[in-house]
């Protein structure tokens, strides 16, 4: 499991509509708020990297969200898990072009 | 005993309280702070090393392991402290299963075997002295790379340079930013930008040209964009050929032919000149015209003359950019108060890359956007740390440290007398060559086995980078490194590892520690966090190991120590000591105080309470001032606004450089242009990011962009495979259909290891005659429908067998 410590920066006029966006995801808690300079601290929790990334687009689709900035990741679990061995790339070989980039 | 769930909640409230405290927000959750212990044993200073922004971060580390990274909320790079995810993955490559942990030496039947450290450095002593004696000194080459510490890149530099007496040193910084050295010691008279990042956030206009920011420096484009944001007044230009997310922030998009841009340059200093933008004041004063080498002086008059035929209409014949767009740029640019220019390889890895860098310098000049808050004309760098570990320790084949040439008989003779040369070097010559040596093409092309006779350097010591694949026209090269006796330094098996005859396992940056120094002149230190793995030894130890092996034990002073720390400070403190009568000069950033420094610390910086420098230049600002004789310059004493002191008449030069090049021209056969790049998610060769699972998924494959229109005329629809050929090679890659790019202009990404879609196999191999910086960045191209889509989504990597089963086609 990774922890991603991170500031979700927002719109303050719609404070009320961005926590409860945060509060929809399961795998996300909030820590810290200054809802009148439009910031809110998150941990997000999930299986990888990717998850936590995925999570941050998210959050990026409300127009309200200006930016989500990660500031620090704890990966002690998958460290434990690399270096047992226990922990393989999880790749999906089936989908090129998941990712339009640039378009 | 602390529950599973508990010690979550631990981990979570630490690191939620750092980034509260990143935010300026109070921790709300009593008792958050002290919980930091449960997330790990000890934080540890260091540096990012996935790209050249310099992000300062915490490893974290728990029972001997890396378990979590933070940002610095102290930092100068990133503010705030914040990270990308790329940063984040660091510990994927540190912890990944195909790490190098015991040498390598090649054996009769061409396979790799495990060997002790005695039984690979004696054979690596046993050939170079054989070579040096049979085939001279020169015939010995290091070649090394942006992401070696400072300590190293100067201890091979110093070895070779004073204690073989060769100039047989070069790396791949030659790649990527020779161009920019050259233009900044043409225009300025001294390498390296004036300013630093903090003038983002004072400039009016930010001026992005030759550089997708937004995937090549993530962090800093985060700072831009953010500074947009808050300050829409400010005026944001991106001067590409595609359309990138870059320019998601730009007020204006200048599109250009790749390779055309001089033109556009030219053109807006036409422009503004004409409608009487220019600062009369700062041309008068700070400028100098000239022409050719900017060794004969012209005047003001005769520039202006030069540079008439560069019409917004002209100039849009010639790149394809709007002529409006030129008028726009152009008063934007010179009415901002404030303009920042900020470029990478766009402009660098060109057959005019020393040009191209001059004309933005001289639209700086002939605005005086320099020396104040926000203006400045500022090269982003590629690598963690080509500046402060190549540029500035003048590892390169024409440099000594300071950066200053090699063939400079003044500044020779005092690195020659503080590394007593004539006491130490094992070359009968006592000196260091006055003659420079070849840069990386001429290098390689010059490699090759004993027995032929038309190859003079026998052996190569490669060092953290990954010359067979990212060497342009690769094919040149591949049976050069095959055949010499070729010594590879790395973490993971490379295709350069694949030629090599030994292969040294090194230790990754957190494992061992040392300097390095971003685009912004700041050196900062990582501190060794963690043990490497297996065998694995620092870089700075093998070229102990080395030194003493050739006798000059007493001449590495720190090739007698073994706690890596310890050779690490003695390191830095010879290369400082060095280069303290420079304006390079690092010698007030003492290793205890970069110890203690949570921002690093910027150069000039020339004893202990100097805070480190800001601005270059600048009289209040500028430590050179104070005393320019110790510096061996000469600043009248009423300089008020800026005096280049690199300069022998303290003024900028202004060059007359037209737009024609030496570049590869599209013709019938090759009718389209190619450019290569960076992707966000890779890293240079992908010997790193390509085994990360999430960057490797995120970007599995090389591609070719091509424009929606050329497709259909070539009947190639999304995902087909297409043959993307020059007159050196060709690779099969999947089309990405995109209404981003020009018509006629394709892009392929660099990072790809797989033999069919290794783009250098394609690119041109012209180099630029200033800077021999090769042309990454123009190649004509045919491209033709080769089948249906297939997948090739592989991530592919060479792994440990690949070593002894080089498949390169």
């Amino acid at each position: 499991m990774i922890f991603a410590a991170s500031v979700v920066y927002f719109n303050a006029n719609r404070a009320g509509e961005v926590e409860k966006l945060i509060a929809s995801f399961p795998n996300v808690e909030i820590y810290d708020k200054d809802m009148n300079k439009g910031k809110i601290v998150i941990v997000t929790e999930a299986e990888s990297a990717q998850g936590i990334e995925e999570t941050e687009k998210a959050l990026l689709e409300s127009d309200a969200v200006e930016d989500v900035a990660h500031y620090a990741f704890h990966f002690g679990e998958e460290v434990e898990g690399l270096l047992n061995g226990d922990v393989k790339p999880d790749i999906n070989f089936e989908e090129i072009f998941k990712k339009k980039r640039g378009q | 005993m602390i529950t599973d769930i508990t010690r979550r909640n631990f981990i979570k409230a630490a690191l939620a309280a750092g980034a509260a405290a990143a935010a300026g927000i109070a921790p709300e959750k009593a008792g958050a702070q002290e919980t930091a212990g449960a997330a790990v044993d000890n934080w540890v200073k260091g540096v990012c090393r996935m790209c050249g922004t310099g992000c300062s971060v915490y490893v974290g580390v728990k029972d001997g392991k890396m378990v979590a990274m933070k940002g610095n909320v102290d930092s100068k790079t990133n503010t705030k402290g914040f990270l990308c995810v790329k940063g984040m993955n660091i510990f994927k490559v540190a912890y990944h299963p195909d790490r190098l942990t015991t040498p390598l030496i090649r054996d009769a039947k061409g396979k790799l075997q495990p060997a002790t450290w005695d039984e690979a450095l004696s054979l690596i002593e046993k050939k170079f002295k054989e070579y040096h004696k049979k085939f001279g000194y020169d015939s010995v080459a290091y070649y090394g790379s942006g992401q070696c510490t400072t300590e190293e890149s100067y201890t091979f530099n110093k070895l070779w340079k004073g204690g073989f007496g060769s100039n047989m040193v070069d790396g791949n910084p030659r790649l990527c930013m020779a161009s920019a050295v050259g233009a900044y010691l043409g225009s300025l008279g001294s390498d390296e930008p004036a300013g630093a990042y903090e003038d983002i956030e004072k400039a009016k206009c930010i001026f992005l040209t030759g550089s997708n920011t937004s995937e090549a420096h993530p962090i800093l484009f985060r700072r831009i964009a953010r500074y947009k944001k808050d300050n829409p007044g400010v005026k944001v230009i991106v001067c590409e050929p595609r359309r990138t997310k870059t320019a998601n922030i730009a007020d204006l998009w200048m599109p250009f032919k790749p390779g055309t841009d001089a033109a556009i340059f030219n053109g807006m200093a036409r422009e503004i000149i004409k409608n009487g933008w220019h600062d009369k004041d700062f041309i008068a004063n700070h400028s100098r015209f000239t022409k050719g080498d900017g060794s004969e002086e012209i005047t003001f008059e005769e520039y202006v003359k030069f540079i008439d035929k560069y019409t917004p209409e002209f100039v849009e014949s010639v790149t394809g950019c709007p002529a409006a767009h030129v008028k726009q740029a152009s008063e934007i640019f010179a009415k901002s108060g404030a303009s920042l220019s900020m470029w990478c390889m766009g402009l660098n890895q060109r057959s005019n890359g020393v040009f191209a860098n001059n004309l933005v310098h001289n639209l700086h000049a002939i605005t005086g956007m320099f020396g104040k808050p926000g203006a400045d004309s500022f090269s982003l760098t590629g690598q963690p740390n080509a500046c402060g570990g190549v540029r500035e320790t003048g590892s390169l084949s024409h440099l000594l440290p300071g950066c200053r040439p090699v063939a400079a008989e003044p500044w020779r003779k005092k690195v020659e007398a503080y590394w007593k040369v004539s006491e130490n070097c094992i070359n009968p010559s006592k000196a260091i060559n006055p003659k420079p040596g070849m840069h990386a093409v001429k290098l390689f092309s010059s490699l090759g086995a004993e027995n032929d006779e038309t190859k003079p350097v026998k052996a190569v010591v490669i060092s953290t980078t990954n010359p067979a694949q990212s060497l342009p026209n690769t094919n040149r090269f591949i049976p050069g490194m095959r055949d010499a006796f070729t010594v590879v330094i790395d973490i993971f098996p490379t295709r350069t590892a694949q030629l090599a005859s030994v292969v040294l396992p090194a230790a990754f940056i957190y494992e061992k520690g040392g300097v390095y120094g971003c685009s912004e002149r700041r050196s900062f230190l990582t501190t060794k966090a963690v043990n490497p793995p297996g065998e694995a030894k620092p870089d700075l130890w093998i070229a102990c190991q080395i030194a003493k092996r050739m006798g000059l034990g007493k001449y590495i002073q720190w090739s007698g120590e073994e706690d890596i720390s310890k050779m690490n400070e003695m390191a830095w403190n010879d290369y400082t000591g060095c280069t303290a009568n420079t304006e390079k000069t690092l010698k007030g950033a003492t290793y205890a105080r970069l110890k203690k420094s949570v921002t690093g610390v910027q150069w000039p910086c020339p004893d202990e309470k100097h805070p480190g420098t800001y601005k270059r230049y600048v009289p209040g600002m500028d430590p050179i001032f104070d005393d320019p004789a110790r510096y061996g310059y000469k600043i009248p004493e009423n300089v008020k606004r800026i005096y280049f002191y690199g300069r022998p008449d303290g003024r900028m030069n202004v060059f007359c450089r037209g737009h024609e090049n030496t570049s590869e021209q599209t013709s019938k056969e090759y009718p389209f242009l190619m450019t290569t790049g960076r992707v966000l998610e890779q890293w240079h060769t992908g010997t790193m990011t390509m085994r990360i699972p999430e960057t490797a998924q995120a970007h599995p494959n090389s591609f070719v962009e091509i424009h929606v229109n050329d497709a259909k005329k070539l009947g190639i629809k999304q995902g087909d495979m297409v043959k993307v050929e020059s007159v050196r090679g060709y690779n099969i890659l999947p089309a990405r259909v995109v209404n981003m790019t020009l018509e006629g202009v394709v892009f392929v990404p660099m990072h790809d290891q797989k033999a069919d879609r290794m783009v250098n196999f394609i690119c041109s191999d012209v180099i630029d005659a200033g800077s021999s910086e090769p042309d990454y960045k123009v190649s004509a191209v045919k491209i033709t429908r080769f089948s249906g889509p297939k997948n090739v989504a592989e991530r592919y990597v060479v792994d440990r067998k690949e070593l002894d089963n080089p498949k390169f086609s």
